[in-house]
């Protein structure tokens, strides 16, 4: 088994654990210790039995979103589904992007980055509607 | 703001190409769309970096490259890591499908690939970084952009949410343009299993049927960009699901024996169900019409598509590939 299939498990077990609370915790793990000896190397199963090791973490709830994670999301949410021209939803994307990193440069220092990165998605779909894969999809020709 | 060359004798390359072989050893692939080159753009502080058309890759040396060194804090860290393994995922798939009737070729495919991209690299990261060297690094933290809830929406449709990986490790797997028609053969299987036949006719047709439910009336709003993913298309596009799972239910339980009677472009102004598809539509792919005004992709083309791009020389040619959506009632 590759290492990358064990994450996938792992995974699934994670979403499995944060719906359903800490009960699903020791079954998930005694589900992904009996695929460790399918792993491949030593060095695979060192990064798998850490990442069981994560797992009861994750019937912790997450803590809610702070207010400036939440006016970042709500910018990044806004801005993917705003509708106009190509031009407009670029200018629209591209201040989006500017005000979310304007938003993290007032958060803390351990905040900011993930309040940053709500920007890799749109800066793609942005440069897509610059440069489309498919032109005549977006400009209407 | 600057754009520089990345030298591969250089430390900054190596760091590269050691994370860019532990993502492809995590998940393999015949395909590698990376042409060696790589660049940081300096001073361009909003910018993550991206796959670039040509096959290089360019990641902001502020947010990317500094902070895969030594002096970054772990959240900075696992968001620089997080872009690589996004990018590294780029560049492991075609984007084009040549002669593939259920292809989705729009900026909607782009759309699911960003999202299905950022929700399979934010699972993997942890794991890419220890495996990296990184050591174990916080998860990041649980708020996504709009595309991520989109294509976790998708991804548990078919058979819930312990299935969503399973599907989500097929579609990734699957060139951009195809993500859809592994969704829709997952819902297949899934739901219409005992009415839908075997058969790759009758398969391909109920899948069309499904691709269609998510795109059908945006073809009218071409003159604008409308929005394409966040989470009222998410939750409309369960419903659009739902009513196209049972049409095509209804149509096999009266005639098992006849191949779905997928619309043509010219049937997709009646809606089924206006009030959820109005709005699902507008913002998913028009697999029906794609090809209406698709470019022909003919041997040069194909080498473009093959790199990434579609010819835009070619806009607007009669196309050559079949339609998703092909037999009139």
């Amino acid at each position: 088994m590759r290492l990358g299939e064990f994450s996938s498990v792992h995974a699934t077990a994670k979403r499995r654990i944060q719906r359903e609370g800490v009960a699903a915790v020791a079954p998930a793990e005694q589900e992904l210790r009996e695929l460790l000896p399918q792993l491949e190397s030593d060095e695979d199963r060192r990064v798998a039995i850490n990442l069981i090791n994560r797992l009861s973490g994750y019937a912790v709830p997450p803590k809610p979103p702070t207010p400036l994670m939440q006016e970042a999301l709500s910018v990044e949410r806004a801005a993917t589904e705003s509708v106009g021209s190509v031009d407009e939803r670029i200018a629209i994307m591209a201040a989006a992007r500017r005000r979310i990193f304007e938003i993290a440069d007032r958060a803390p220092a351990d905040e900011a980055p993930g309040i940053r990165a709500l920007t890799r998605v749109l800066e793609h779909l942005e440069s897509n509607l610059r440069d489309p894969d498919w032109p005549q999809d977006s400009n209407g020709s | 703001m600057a754009v520089v060359r990345i030298n591969p004798s250089s430390e900054e390359y190596r760091r590269f190409v050691h994370l860019y072989e532990v993502a492809r050893a995590l998940r393999p692939s015949k395909i590698d769309r990376w042409n060696r080159e790589l660049y940081a753009t300096v001073g361009e502080a909003d910018c993550w970096g991206s796959l670039q058309p040509d096959g290089s890759f360019k990641f902001s040396k502020e947010l990317v490259f500094d902070k895969l060194g030594d002096h970054a804090t772990p959240q900075e860290r696992v968001q620089a890591l997080t872009t690589v393994l996004h990018e590294s995922n780029h560049a492991r798939v075609q984007i084009d499908a040549a002669d593939e009737p259920n292809a989705v070729r729009s900026r909607h495919s782009k759309s699911l690939d960003e999202g299905l991209t950022e929700w399979i690299s934010v699972d993997d990261v942890a794991m890419f970084a220890d495996r990296a060297g990184y050591g174990e690094l916080p998860d990041p933290p649980a708020a996504y952009p709009a595309a991520y809830h989109a294509a976790n929406s998708l991804l548990e449709y078919p058979a819930g949410a312990d299935a969503a990986r399973r599907t989500a490790d097929r579609a990734i797997d699957a060139p951009v343009v195809m993500r859809w028609d592994v969704i829709t053969d997952e819902i297949v299987k899934n739901k219409l299993a005992d009415v839908v036949p075997r058969d790759p006719q009758h398969q391909q047709a109920a899948r069309a049927e499904l691709i269609n439910a998510m795109t059908q009336l945006s073809w009218g709003h071409l003159d604008t960009s409308q929005p394409i993913v966040g989470p009222v298309v998410a939750r409309d596009t369960t419903r659009a699901l739902d009513n196209a799972t049972q049409r095509v239910r209804d149509h096999y339980t009266k005639s098992p024996s006849t191949p779905y009677p997928t619309k043509t472009a010219s049937a997709v102004s009646q809606p089924h169900d206006p009030g959820a598809e109005m709005r699902v539509l507008t913002g998913l792919a028009p697999a029906a019409q794609a090809p209406l005004s698709m470019p022909e992709l003919g041997d040069r083309a194909r080498t473009d598509a093959a790199h990434g791009r579609v010819s835009s020389s070619r806009r607007g040619s009669p196309n050559r590939f079949g339609r998703p959506v092909v037999r009139e009632p």
